[in-house]
């Protein structure tokens, strides 16, 4: 198709995810760009637009907080967008930044993602109470879990999944998260099944421990054309493929059972970046996981298993991060096991894939040989897919 | 790659004064009017009727009602009377409050695909007369099972979702 | 297309809050600011080590040169003066005041920025720009901007 630029993908930072973080969401913002600046070796001289997103501005209790903390971003008398998907907003950060260059406009964009949830009280559910319909939902005395639990439950129930499957997931993202700089006190550990097994039922079939905690923090990337990026002296990470689709908003009349949307948004990504086999050519998935079910779940909508079959997988140990013959899921530790700052969250999975692909990710780094990876996020009202694929 | 910046705080930080706080209650309150389609449904459900809406394109028979098909992306009129009773599509077992709080006894929330909706097509509801553990629960329900509503008398009736009391399995 | 509805008790509405408040932190930079105008009386700024502007408030970085501020942070001197000022009439609700109020931003010389304060003990009409103005502070502070009651003009002493 007729883009202008090839992008390439050449820093990325983060701050440290925390349950409540004394910074301001300019201050967080401030680290995470920066942090992504010096990854770079560029300053914010070099940069021609940038984009952000956050998820509601009911979290942090600041209204259009995309303005708010635009300054902390290195927004300051540049072209400056804030696009929002809800929870696929991280990944969909990427997407944004892509066609800011790709389009020809500009060479340089920083990306920047922020999230404070730790503001809102008595609960961020509070907040996500009111996406639920409020003439046939909300008098029900509805809270946010119900939509997860209905869905697991009924993908469970489909396919006959025991519960300890889900338990499994929970643990390699917790035991991956142990090595990840960013992760929250408390959430990453060696956890066994069983205590996994044991912790709280919150809303049943969900437990404790299969959920991602509320968390603050930022991440940051950076994006420059071929051109640009080739006057670098590290060699870049290519934005080979981006996808995005949405689902209807009714969601009790949707499948709950399969993330159609993602499989919409995968086969998008896929073409864009000849990826005809994704099971062949992609060798490292970070796949959205606030809860274990779902990572299983958006696995198969982004076909690297068939229907049902993601669950066997992991008991086999096919998304390990220590497989040879399978594809590493989430050897960040994702949100189960580095922590939840929404739109964050997204960023810092596409930072691992980009750190994957440069052989930067330390003890995270996958034993397997990695050309090409993806990073998928998932929201909105339960509804979009982002998908974006990068490669070397 | 130098360690990632961030200053986290603990509960003993923010209850102390140890860290300066400051709070803020947005003050806004909030009339949503229902709309063509929804008015509708919501005046069915007072005379103790789920109403759906039918498309001539997709040939689908949709509930919650609306005034377009989003997938046909055309105008919708055909209402047609969906019966009483219907089968879960999925439930789940809630033991928390939106405000993270424990409760001592569940709620039952599901989503029940109604009988002459199209399959699939389905509303959020609680169920009832199900039991109060989990034990019970999950033994009594199951993807499929059969569920009837459980109207409120005529006279308390209001025109919402919860002039439902519940639904309950049958069978 | 759906018939209109033709009366107006057909027509629903529902109503609701989100209910949620909120409770934030002042972050780096405003935790030293507002203990050091709760602890000591004094108004800090911090300087950009690239353009060499004084941030008031200041920041944990220069939004400009997006570096981070360096030591030290220095407490402005003297009086502030009005860079502009607004006359209220009319509280947030829409009553008539009882008199009055004058808002005002106020700022140092060698600062960038300034703070938004109320401005008392003078007439409205007689506040003029460049006026010269220090802060009344509150005998028990909090560390907060409460902690300066309202400004005054300055004392010729």
């Amino acid at each position: 198709m007729g883009y202008k630029n090839r992008v390439a993908v050449v820093g990325a930072g983060l701050t440290r995810f925390m349950r409540r973080a004394l910074e301001t969401p300019k201050e967080l913002a401030f680290e995470a760009a920066s942090a992504a600046l010096e990854d770079a070796g560029l300053t914010i001289a070099d940069i021609d637009c940038v984009v952000s997103v956050s998820a509601p501005d009911a979290f942090d209790g600041v209204h259009m907080k995309g303005e708010y903390f635009a300054d902390g971003a290195g927004a300051w008398g540049k072209p400056y967008m804030r696009t929002y998907v809800g929870g696929g907003s991280g990944v969909f950060s990427l997407i944004s930044g892509w066609y800011h260059i790709a389009s020809g406009h500009f060479d340089t964009c920083l990306v920047v993602a922020e999230e404070k949830m730790s503001a809102a009280l008595p609960h961020p559910q509070g907040c996500f109470n009111a996406i639920y319909d409020q003439f046939t939902e909300r008098p029900l005395g509805v809270n946010l879990l119900w939509i997860f639990a209905l869905e697991m439950n009924r993908y469970m129930q489909t396919y006959g999944i025991p519960m300890e499957t889900f338990a499994r997931v929970a643990q390699k993202n917790k035991r991956n998260g142990m090595d990840h700089p960013s992760a929250q006190p408390g959430i990453a550990g060696d956890f066994t099944i069983q205590s996994i097994l044991d912790s709280e039922v919150m809303v049943w079939p969900v437990h404790r421990q299969m959920v991602s905690p509320i968390s603050d923090g930022a991440g940051a990337m950076v994006l420059t054309s071929e051109s640009f990026a080739r006057r670098l002296s590290k060699p870049p990470v290519w934005i080979e493929g981006v996808g995005w689709n949405l689902d209807t908003s009714y969601w009790t009349d949707r499948d709950l059972c399969y993330p159609t949307y993602v499989e919409k948004a995968a086969r998008m990504a896929y073409e864009m970046a000849g990826v005809t086999n994704p099971r062949r050519d992609i060798h490292v998935a970070e796949p959205y996981d606030p809860f274990a079910y779902k990572e299983l779940h958006h696995l198969e909508g982004l076909l690297l298993a068939d229907r049902g079959q993601a669950p066997r997988l992991a008991e086999e140990g096919f998304w390990d991060r220590d497989t040879e013959t399978g594809i590493p899921a989430s050897p960040s530790g994702g949100l189960l096991g580095v922590g939840n700052p929404i739109a964050a969250s997204g960023v810092m999975k596409l930072a691992e894939i980009y750190w994957q692909l440069q052989g930067q990710a330390g003890a995270r780094q996958v034993r397997r040989e990695v050309r090409r990876g993806l990073a998928q996020g998932w929201g909105d009202l339960m509804q979009v897919g982002t998908v974006v694929i990068l490669g070397k | 790659m130098k360690p990632f910046s961030g200053t986290s705080l603990t509960d003993h930080a923010l209850t102390t004064g140890e860290v300066l706080l400051t709070y803020w209650k947005v003050k806004a309150e909030y009339q949503w009017d229902a709309g063509l389609a929804m008015s509708t449904y919501l005046n069915g459900l007072k005379q103790g009727k789920l109403l759906g809406i039918h498309c001539p394109q997709c040939r689908r028979t949709l509930i919650p009602p609306r005034v377009f098909c989003e997938l046909c992306f055309r105008p919708l009129d055909q209402w047609v009377e969906l019966a009483n009773i219907g089968k879960i599509n999925t439930y789940s077992v809630s033991y928390v409050n939106w405000d993270a709080t424990r409760r001592q006894t569940p709620e039952v929330p599901a989503v029940i695909e109604i009988d002459g909706a199209s399959p699939g097509m389905g509303i959020l509801h609680l169920m009832g007369e199900v039991g109060d553990t989990l034990e019970a629960i999950t033994r009594r329900l199951k993807v499929g099972t059969p569920v009837q509503a459980v109207w409120k008398p005529d006279s308390e009736r209001e025109g919402a979702i919860t002039d439902i009391r519940y639904f309950r399995p049958i069978g | 297309m759906l018939d209109k509805i033709h009366q107006s008790r057909q027509a629903r509405q529902v109503t609701g809050e989100i209910p949620i408040h909120h409770r934030y932190t002042l972050g780096v930079a405003g935790e030293r600011f507002f203990k050091a105008l709760r602890d000591r009386q004094e108004l800090l700024a911090s300087p950009c080590p690239q353009c060499r502007d004084r941030l008031l408030p200041p920041k944990l970085y220069c939004e400009r040169c997006f570096v981070e501020t360096t030591e030290p942070w220095e407490a402005v001197e003297g009086a502030g003066f009005v860079r502009s000022f607004t006359v209220l009439h009319r509280s947030l609700e829409e009553e008539a005041l009882p008199r009055p109020e004058v808002v005002a931003m106020i700022s140092w010389p060698g600062v960038r920025g300034g703070l938004i304060h109320r401005l008392q003990e003078v007439e409205p009409h007689r506040v003029t720009l460049g006026m010269a103005v220090s802060p009344v502070w509150a005998p028990q502070r909090v560390g907060a901007m409460s902690d300066i009651l309202y400004f005054r003009p300055a004392q010729a002493d």
